[in-house]
């Protein structure tokens, strides 16, 4: 078997991960890229007598490097330099599409290039000529769909023979005005070996690349002065900047591919949809949308708001059967099921409770809110195919100018309703970096799924449950965005770049592709169970060997006698202030600390310290009034997400100040909310 | 070729476009990071971009090589484009 390296490189939105989990049928490995948190998946695909490796790229509009994606793809392609470089333009948009691609060719002799969503363009009456693009690009154009399993097998053949082939001329494109700097640079760079396309390395430097100018400054040392002077007498002589004059001729190249290869048979073109764009509906039709669909989601998860709704209007046997069947509740009689088994095969001892509460709950934590988390997920994968997304991060954006966030900020807002990880995550695509910091320190504010859950427990220990859910999301949101706007005044007044930035591609608007969904949601779960699984069953497994061993490191079966215990009794003259003390108050700050590992440990602290059957006699064991426990659900919606949204906020800035900033203000903003909650709640019920 | 001036070319900023109006391009005054995102997203001096929503505020939605782009207000200010008046 011979083994070839091909990197899959494309603009945004050009379908490149529809095709890479085409190519792979979704059995990728996903890591990340050393040094960063921007995801790289790999797949294999055997044909004939080769082992075809595939690494998706991180998508880019250029090879310039500017961003961590940028700088991803363009090291990767110059520094590893795989066997082949398979090159994604779009039917729909061939000519901007093109531009990477040319800025590929000037550096790659082993390219393939590979025209996705050729059955949409067909249909739009986009005819073009595979064979006249290859004759003029000097490379196989391969025409792919990727829904329609078109062209994979091609593609593979055509990396294959491009591997055999070998070498092919760099492309040139003509470059005009500035095309005797472009000679003289690349005279100068000659000078230098950098085992790189002397005339790319060239256009690079004109073009500002951070990570040329920085391998030549290290590399050719002397050489250095000499270009970037070069440089500035083209900019002062031709009056602009070379960049634009680079972008200019790429795109000039590419235009005139694009007028003898592609025909455009008029079709009716569908006019855009003014609607989200629209001042005044745009963002109450979008946050409606949004709300919607959301709602949806959240009561296939766990019948929150409908099944409450049901309940406090008085049709509580209907409600009951809308929560016997969401997910949470028939995956949590599975998991009871067979901790009860497995504590009746092996008995009641150290290493069956071992087993059955430490690991089967961290597991079962884990397969608890796979799904959960799948759901909101598989939500957001039909926005976004469908294009819709986009769309409504405009129509929000006018509203979220208002206070300090741009419509950038609805896709990691969304997800966070979800799982906080991969919201944190896609956080990363926001352009402007304040922004961007701000949002990482905020976006634990928004209650996920595990702790939906947790605040549904606590609900059913008050008399207005569904109102409490419904005042700690509200709550929720408000300390979102009170403190997104008081941030960003603050950075306002130390006058950092402000502007917020909107800049974002519009792909074309259709019916969702199932399959296409299902990609989505695998890709970003996979995030979820690498990222926070791992953390989750050993935070579960820790906890539950702190709350089992006793100060003399013996087990211990009665939780208060822990370590665990010890500690928090020492915490309890905290909670205080919004009305808990006594005997059993520790078995509270016991909880909160788990919580604070995970949400989910809350609750399940909460039944086996006190033995009790339900959450609400929990309460009445240790002796916690209403109010308290309105004061705590407030608490609980606030304070830390979980360990695995810290690491994720320390992995995404690198940065413990800022990972013990986010932690200290979560914890103020919770305790003074649950104090101001309490002393409400107190007055209201006098 | 026959050199008749159909009324006058005016140069103004994206922002100042009204909708279904189509202008080439000719400068952008930005810094290097966006500079570049613009230059490779298709907004390159010289191009066409045809306005598709300007409401006098808030983002507007242009066209340009095919491809509907959403930007803000803020962006639009720091192009430099030619109305051409028929």
């Amino acid at each position: 078997m011979k083994r070839i390296t091909v990197a899959l490189i494309g603009q945004p939105n050009v379908g490149k991960s529809t095709l890479f989990n085409a190519l792979t049928g979704g059995n990728a490995i996903v890591t990340n890229w050393p040094g960063t948190t921007v995801s790289k998946s790999e797949g294999v695909i055997r044909h004939c007598q080769y082992e075809i490796h595939i690494i998706d790229l991180p998508g880019v509009y250029g090879l310039t490097a500017f961003t961590i994606e940028e700088k991803i793809s363009r090291n990767f392609i110059v520094n590893e330099k795989p066997d082949v470089v398979v090159v994604l333009v779009d039917s729909l948009s061939l000519i901007r599409t093109l531009y990477l691609a040319l800025d590929v060719l000037e550096l790659i002799d082993r390219v393939v290039i590979g025209v996705t969503k050729v059955d949409e363009a067909h249909s739009r009456g986009v005819h073009i000529n595979y064979n006249l693009l290859e004759k003029q690009l000097g490379v196989p154009v391969v025409p792919l769909s990727a829904v329609r399993g078109d062209g994979l097998r091609e593609l593979a053949e055509r990396i294959i023979s491009v591997y055999e082939a070998g070498r092919r001329e760099h492309t040139k494109v003509d470059y005009g005005e500035l095309s005797t700097y472009i000679e003289s640079a690349e005279a100068l760079i000659r000078q230098c070996d950098l085992g790189l396309s002397h005339r790319w390395l060239a256009v690079k430097v004109f073009e500002g690349d951070p990570e040329t100018l920085e391998l030549i400054k290290s590399r050719c040392t002397s050489l250095y002065e000499d270009l970037v002077e070069l440089r500035e007498e083209a900019s002062r002589i031709l009056k602009v900047d070379p960049a634009v004059i680079v972008a200019r001729s790429r795109f000039k190249h590419a235009e005139s591919i694009g007028k003898t290869c592609v025909i455009q048979v008029a079709v009716r073109k569908k006019a855009p949809s003014k609607l989200f764009y629209h001042p005044v509906y745009a963002p109450l039709i979008s946050i409606a949308i949004i709300l919607a669909v959301f709602t949806l989601a959240f009561n296939l998860n766990t019948g929150f708001p409908v099944a409450s709704i049901l309940e406090s209007v008085g049709f509580s046997e209907l409600a009951e059967a809308i929560e016997n069947y969401t997910i949470s509740s028939l995956i949590e009689r599975f998991l009871e099921w067979s901790s009860s088994t497995l504590k009746g095969l092996l008995g009641e001892n150290a290493i069956s409770l071992f087993l059955s509460e430490a690991v089967l709950g961290g597991v079962g934590a884990l397969l608890l809110f796979l799904p959960l988390i799948m759901t909101v997920l598989a939500t957001i994968g039909v926005l976004e195919d469908t294009g819709l997304l986009t769309r409504l991060a405009v129509g929000v954006h006018t509203l979220f100018e208002k206070l300090g966030f741009s419509g950038h900020a609805l896709f990691p807002l969304s997800l966070s309703l979800g799982c906080n990880v991969p919201g944190l995550l896609v956080a990363r695509a926001i352009p402007s970096t304040a922004e961007r910091v701000r949002l990482i320190m905020l976006l634990p504010f928004i209650p996920c799924q595990a702790r939906l859950v947790v605040l549904l427990a606590l609900a059913t220990a008050v008399r207005q449950g569904f109102l409490l859910v419904v005042l700690s999301y509200i709550v929720a949101f408000a300390a979102f965005f009170a403190l997104g706007f008081a941030l960003y005044k603050w950075s306002t007044m130390r006058s950092e770049s402000v502007e917020i930035r909107l800049l974002l591609e519009q792909p074309p608007l259709h019916k969702p592709i199932p399959r296409v969904v299902w990609w989505y949601t695998w890709w970003h779960t996979k995030h979820f169970l690498v990222k926070a699984g791992t953390i989750i069953v050993l935070a579960n497994i820790l906890f539950w060997l702190l709350s089992h061993v006793g100060p003399s490191m013996s087990f211990t079966d009665d939780p208060g006698e822990s370590i665990a215990a010890s500690f928090s009794k020492t915490l309890t003259p905290i909670l205080k202030p919004i009305g808990i003390s006594g005997e059993g108050s520790w078995i509270i700050a016991l909880a909160l600390i788990a919580g604070f590992i995970a949400k989910e440990i809350f609750i399940s602290t909460l039944l086996t310290v006190t033995g009790a059957s339900s959450v609400k006699n929990a309460f009445t064991t240790i002796g916690v009034s209403e109010q308290s426990v309105i004061a705590l659900t407030i608490f609980v919606t606030l304070y830390v997400p979980c360990l695995a949204a810290l690491s994720t906020i320390y992995s995404e800035t690198r940065s413990l100040k800022l990972v013990a900033e986010a932690v200290l203000l979560m914890l103020v903003v919770a305790y003074t909310s649950a104090i101001l909650a309490y002393t409400l709640a107190l007055v209201l019920t006098l | 070729m026959v050199n008749t001036v159909v009324g006058e070319n005016k140069i103004t900023t994206l922002d100042k476009v009204s909708e279904g109006k189509e202008v080439t391009l000719i400068s952008i005054e930005a810094g290097r990071g966006l500079l570049s995102r613009l230059l490779n997203m298709g907004l390159v001096p010289g191009s066409k971009i045809r306005v598709l929503v300007n409401k006098g505020g808030g983002v507007l939605v242009i066209s340009v090589h095919d491809t509907e782009i959403s930007i803000s207000r803020g962006i639009a200010q720091k192009l430099l484009v030619r109305v051409e008046s028929p």
